[in-house]
């Protein structure tokens, strides 16, 4: 029937699509585990060897280290920023504010090439040496949108009259903020800092640019590509790739489920 | 008015106001919410503030409460000027229209919400609880969470959380307005009860007549921002102040004339439409002025032409329908080509068969003659 052979079209298209999607993915996990010491066919066998030599190098230890440490500094710094501007976006309606959400907003579509070009002569230009913390800058700088966006949604959906009753039984407006607002928002900002870890955790564009000598993880793998592929470069690409997995499967959790449910 | 004891007053001198609003105004843009609104709410009396929707009411609420500031005018409570307090340092507590329970926390801590606030023992915060759940009859629901419950329910518990701090003034914006007609009724003579029993004066917001006239002591009737007139529930049915009132509460038969003569103590107003002649007590009105006569439905009789009761006013008509409720009939008479009146009838009235010619009569002293505002403009 012609509806058995579409449906069978069908089914072929998208295992097409998922091969072509996941083989890559799959192949670079795989060869992560592989005893043997290159990166091609036939499997020779489950073994850790990938993983202790990318830990027992001292510069992937470095990387790693500078790659949790923007990624935990970006994700307090936006937190604290982009929640307090959320709220001050939704609750004053003023042109002044409009304007700056239209700001707020903009790193979201610029090219990162370009945001990396751009802050890396704006640092030449103030004299700033490129370093871990000017790495931080640029990824708050493109990250703190979501946070806001995320966060003022929630806000934005939020009875007012909530926050007057608290108001109204006697609490200051930052108890009111503390005890009422901040718990009823944190899932939704929760979820917006595990995609900002994500994101930050395996941008390589404007860290490239803006970090100086102090490499993160993916720049310490894209600076190693360029001398000849080590199969301990598939260790460290799986541990980016489960980390970002794992915060964007969270994410999910906390936005989608209980965000958009309420 | 009211029932001015209770212990709200125990500490006021005598003579002061629960809440004193001043000639307040509030204009958002371009419309005037609220245009020199005065009004007293007496300790522990029942007020409703009483109006059509987008006359103002939840404006002058929310400037009580203080999440809006007036423009012009001031507000005391209990003869202490609020105008620069914040909500939190307002002796008022207000019951929002939707609820506003905080849907993270469970009942008992949305009720001991201003008791932690005020770091009061905990042993104490869950006696006083359970003494507000049993006064609005939802004992024992402190573990539950806000979406837990019915809408009757939560509107309790918002009750609850309002009162346990004990405020001498309580504001509610349409409290009951969410809730089912059977509902809605047990929740007035609930509030009531808890009112007389608290001594707490209420300042109640409604849009539905029926349920101020039922609840309140005094009534402030409020029209485009400004108050149409106010009193006991008594005054303001049987005596309206003006076209609107007498529209607004309760149900009015309003029919343009003008004043073909008046003694000072009666006047005699030709109608506008059919020409009939009403006579009414003159309550001020000059001759040639156009008025308004209104006349309460339950005052109208309907009898066959020529059956003498003693009525000054009898106007012929027409029987064109009817309409059972229940324990009342109403039926509509045209007494002029576009003149339909509206009469009220009990069930054991002899029936009259439609389109049969019958007569209207009323007494002079159930009519009152209110100055017609429209009629300058209208023609
Ligand atoms: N925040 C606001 N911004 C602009 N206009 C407002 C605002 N609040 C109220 N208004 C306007 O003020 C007028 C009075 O509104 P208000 O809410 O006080 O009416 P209300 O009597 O409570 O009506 P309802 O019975 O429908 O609740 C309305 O015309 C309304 O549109
Ligand atoms: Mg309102």
């Amino acid at each position: 029937m012609t509806g058995g052979r579409s449906h069978l079209v069908w089914w072929l298209l998208v295992g097409a699509t998922l091969l072509f999607l996941f083989a890559p993915v799959a192949v670079v996990l795989l060869f992560s585990f592989n005893a043997a010491s290159t990166t091609s066919l036939p499997f020779a066998g489950f073994s850790l060897r990938w993983y202790e030599r990318a830990f027992g190098d001292h510069q992937f230890v470095v990387a790693l280290l500078n790659s949790v440490k923007v990624a935990i500094v970006v994700a307090i710094f936006t937190a604290v920023v982009g929640t307090s501007a959320a709220f001050a976006l939704s609750r004053r309606r003023s042109r002044w504010l409009d304007l700056f959400s239209s700001f707020v907003t903009a790193p979201l579509i610029l090219p990162t090439l370009f945001l990396g070009i751009a802050l890396l002569s704006f640092y030449t230009q103030i004299g700033l040496r490129p370093w871990l913390g000017t790495a931080m800058i640029g990824h708050a700088l493109v990250t703190l949108p979501f946070v806001v966006l995320i966060v003022n949604a929630r806000l934005m959906r939020l009875d007012r009259s909530i926050e007057e009753a608290a108001r109204d039984l006697g609490a200051t407006p930052f108890q009111s903020f503390r005890l009422i607002v901040l718990p009823l928002v944190a899932p939704a900002l929760l979820g917006a800092i595990l995609i900002v870890v994500a994101w930050s955790f395996d941008e390589l564009v404007i860290t490239f640019f803006t970090s100086g000598g102090d490499a993160t993880l993916p720049v310490r793998i894209w600076g190693m590509l360029r001398r000849g592929i080590d199969p301990s470069v598939n260790a460290m690409a799986s541990i980016i790739l489960l980390t970002t997995i794992a915060c964007t499967l969270l994410a999910g959790r906390f936005i989608s489920g209980r965000e958009i449910a309420r | 008015m009211g029932t001015g004891t209770g212990r709200v007053t125990r500490d006021d001198p005598a003579g002061e106001a629960a809440i004193a609003v001043e000639g307040v105004c509030k204009r958002f843009g371009t419309t005037t919410a609220l245009d020199g609104v005065s009004l007293r709410v007496e300790p522990g009396t029942f007020v409703s503030l009483l109006g059509p929707s987008g006359c103002g009411k939840t404006t002058l609420l929310r400037i009580i409460g203080g999440f809006e500031h007036a423009d012009a005018g001031s507000i005391s409570i209990h003869g202490v000027r609020v105008d620069r307090l914040p909500p939190n340092r307002r002796p008022v507590n207000t019951v929002f229209q939707r609820y506003a329970l905080f849907p993270h926390k469970s009942i008992f801590e949305n009720i001991a919400f201003p008791l932690a606030l005020q770091r009061v023992p905990r042993a104490e915060q869950r006696a006083r609880v359970a003494e507000m759940l049993d006064l609005v009859r939802l004992p024992g629901i402190e573990a539950r969470s806000p979406a837990q419950l019915s809408g009757g329910q939560a509107q309790r518990v918002a009750l609850a959380r309002a009162l346990i701090g004990r405020p001498r003034v309580l504001l509610l914006d349409e409290p009951l307005a969410a809730l089912d007609l059977k509902l809605r009724k047990a929740m007035q003579l609930e509030l009531r009860r808890i009112q007389e029993e608290l001594g707490t004066s209420f300042l109640y917001v409604t849009h539905d007549q029926e349920e101020a006239l039922t609840m309140s002591d005094w009534i402030v009737l409020m029209s485009e921002g400004r108050i149409a007139q106010q009193g006991t529930p008594a005054e303001v049915y049987e005596r309206p102040a003006n076209v609107f009132a007498s529209g607004f509460i309760g149900e009015a038969n309003l029919l343009p004339g003008i004043v073909a003569a008046t003694d000072g103590t009666t006047a005699r107003v030709r109608l506008a439409d059919g020409g009939a002649e009403v006579t009414a007590p003159a309550n001020g009105v000059r001759s040639d002025q156009p008025v308004v006569v209104s006349v309460r439905p339950e005052r109208l009789r309907i009898g066959r032409a020529g059956s003498a009761n003693g009525a000054e006013n009898r106007i012929p008509g027409r029987l064109t329908r009817r309409v059972f409720l229940g324990n009342i009939r109403r039926e509509f008479v045209a007494i002029g080509p576009d003149l339909v009146l509206v009469a009220q009838r009990g069930v054991d009235a002899e029936p009259i068969p439609n389109g049969e010619p019958v007569e209207v009569s009323w007494q002079a002293a159930n009519t009152i003659l209110l100055p017609d505002e429209g009629a300058s403009h209208g023609g």
